[in-house]
């Protein structure tokens, strides 16, 4: 605080010259010339162009909240199901990369025969609805398997063993991810990736790209016995299929988030790779052949026709089929498969090796 | 100045909603559309349903089986999209291939269903449309022509898609 005795020179100048003003008032003209020069430098819109003052901000906060959604919408959109362009339900997806945990569990994978089939069918709604198709038979069979399962426990813990280690080792590394990309195909556009389908507690194979995606997940041979036998084929039609190396698939088209194009493919144009010779898909129709001169009941025939992947098929963006792909090779089999397609103008294929039929378990528990 | 921001806020954000919703294929329309089947085929209950009685409505044909995961899955979403278009000359039919009616009834036990489940037990009306997996959705004009097909399921109560089957009973 100022007092008389600290009043420095300019404020002694100043105290006089207010003295000698006549009213206690500034001057009119020193009043609005202060006033005109205080508005000149408060209005902003009397300065010039200045690129870097006040005004970016509100644009640029805009800006980024835009750019900021645009980003979360985009991830939130590929982190749904490839088919939700055109609203589709809320099918499982395995994640591609997965957690020490589910890592776990792709070791575990072996442990399924083991398990008790009814406490498979009460998973929650979601997972159930993968092996509900044999979780239904499953439990017509129960009280069947409930005395066959345990002579076999001892009989499966070895063939999943040995079915493992002529498995190229993907499951029993437990440094091995669940989903571990094998090798990008020649075009670079997509990847492979292999593990444990969290659902099925079996291995699959999976190829997918900015366009298209196709995971095939191993079926127990007992699986699609129970399956086909539940539907009206016998023991002994169904053992024909069971022995075929089935593979549950579902084959995707995903180009709706980027450059919406149609698929077409013909399993003709597939090509299995065993043991260095060639082979092909045993489609519906070679099938249909053969239950016709089996006299297999029309409705077991239909329900057979119905069950597989479309021998042929064009997916518009968002469309997708799941379908039992047969291979036409013996349980435990390894093979490469070669899938070839049409998407946005151009053939495209890709080469997935070292796919593995599922192991059968030993129909007789004695049998060395 | 306040005029040229906010119209390109305006611009920017109509931009940015058109690239959100610009990519929504609602049903993918067939190449070349055709004359519906005229089936007539008994549901569950041994009523007779022909489609040629549904002149004048928008028909959603679903082909499904219980034992297909996709089918079951987009079951409840039809059956609720059912009672959204009570009012709109639309109708759902879902007809089963190849199964019986104890099967499909004991379906229904977990999946209760208000419209139509048909039954194709051998197969006779699915080879009538071209049908390569289930399920496969039709969407049946007023005039009978087959104009659009979804292969897999979908979620059918979605308000985009209701209003679609909407617009095309008005059209």
């Amino acid at each position: 605080m100022n007092t008389e005795n600290n009043n420095l020179p300019e404020d002694k100048q100043l105290s006089s010259l207010y003295k000698q003003a006549k009213q206690d008032m500034p001057p009119a003209h020193i009043d609005d010339a202060i006033l005109a020069a205080s508005k000149r430098k408060t209005s902003r819109y009397s300065l010039p162009y200045a690129p870097f003052s006040n005004n970016w901000r509100i644009p640029a906060s805009l800006a980024a909240v835009l750019v900021l959604s645009f980003g979360v919408v985009t991830l939130m959109e590929d982190e749904l199901s490839p088919v939700d362009g055109i609203m589709p339900l809320a099918i499982e997806d395995t994640e591609l990369v997965q957690t020490p945990e589910q890592s776990k569990q792709a070791q575990g994978a072996n442990k399924l025969a083991k398990a008790p089939m009814k406490a498979r069918a009460k998973r929650s709604p979601p997972q159930a609805a993968m092996i509900s198709e044999s979780a239904d038979v499953e439990q017509e069979q129960l009280s069947f398997q409930n005395k066959e399962i345990k002579r076999k426990e001892q009989l499966v813990r070895k063939k999943q063993q040995a079915s493992q280690r002529a498995r190229s080792d993907i499951l029993e590394q437990p440094s091995f991810a669940a989903a571990m990309p094998l090798r990008s195909p020649s075009t670079n556009i997509g990847s492979i990736t292999t593990g444990t389908d969290e659902q099925a507690m079996l291995p699959y194979w999976q190829y997918q790209d900015t366009g298209m995606s196709i995971r095939l997940v191993q079926r127990l041979p007992d699986q699609t016995r129970g399956y086909f036998v539940a539907r009206g084929f016998s023991s002994e039609h169904a053992e024909l299929i069971a022995q075929s190396c089935v593979f549950q698939t579902v084959f995707k088209n995903i180009s709706d988030k980027t450059q919406p194009s149609a698929i077409t493919y013909h399993m003709k144009n597939w090509v299995v790779r065993h043991n260095g010779k060639i082979g092909e898909m045993k489609t519906r129709e070679k099938w249909a052949t053969q239950w016709q001169a089996l006299n297999v009941p029309t409705p077991a025939q239909l329900a057979f026709e119905w069950s597989l992947l479309p021998t042929t098929q064009d997916y518009q963006p968002g469309d997708y089929n799941w379908g039992m792909a047969i291979f036409n090779l013996a349980p435990a089999d390894s093979f490469t498969l070669k899938l070839t397609w049409q998407q946005h103008g151009e053939q495209r294929s890709v080469t997935i090796p070292d796919m593995q039929c599922a192991a059968d378990i030993d129909a007789d528990p004695e049998a060395p | 100045m306040n005029y040229f921001l906010k119209s390109g806020i305006g611009l920017v954000l109509f931009a940015y909603a058109a690239f959100l919703f610009a990519d929504k294929t609602v049903f993918p329309p067939v190449a070349n559309p055709f004359t519906a089947y005229n089936f007539n085929i008994q549901d569950i209950d041994g009523t007779q349903y022909r489609l040629s009685d549904y002149r004048g409505k928008v028909v959603v044909l679903n082909f499904w089986a219980t034992w297909c995961p996709p089918c079951r899955e987009e079951m409840p979403s039809m059956n609720r999209a059912h009672k959204k278009l009570a009012n709109d000359n639309v109708v759902i039919l879902a007809i089963n291939v190849g199964e019986d009616e104890d099967t499909i009834f004991e379906f229904t036990g977990n999946y209760p269903v208000d419209f139509p489940l048909l039954m194709d037990r051998d197969g006779t009306v699915i080879k009538r449309y071209p049908v390569m997996g289930l399920p496969t959705t039709y969407i049946i004009s007023p005039t009978g022509m087959v104009t659009h097909r979804t292969v897999g399921g979908r979620a059918w109560d979605d308000d985009v898609l209701l209003n679609e089957l909407r617009r095309m009973q008005k059209e």
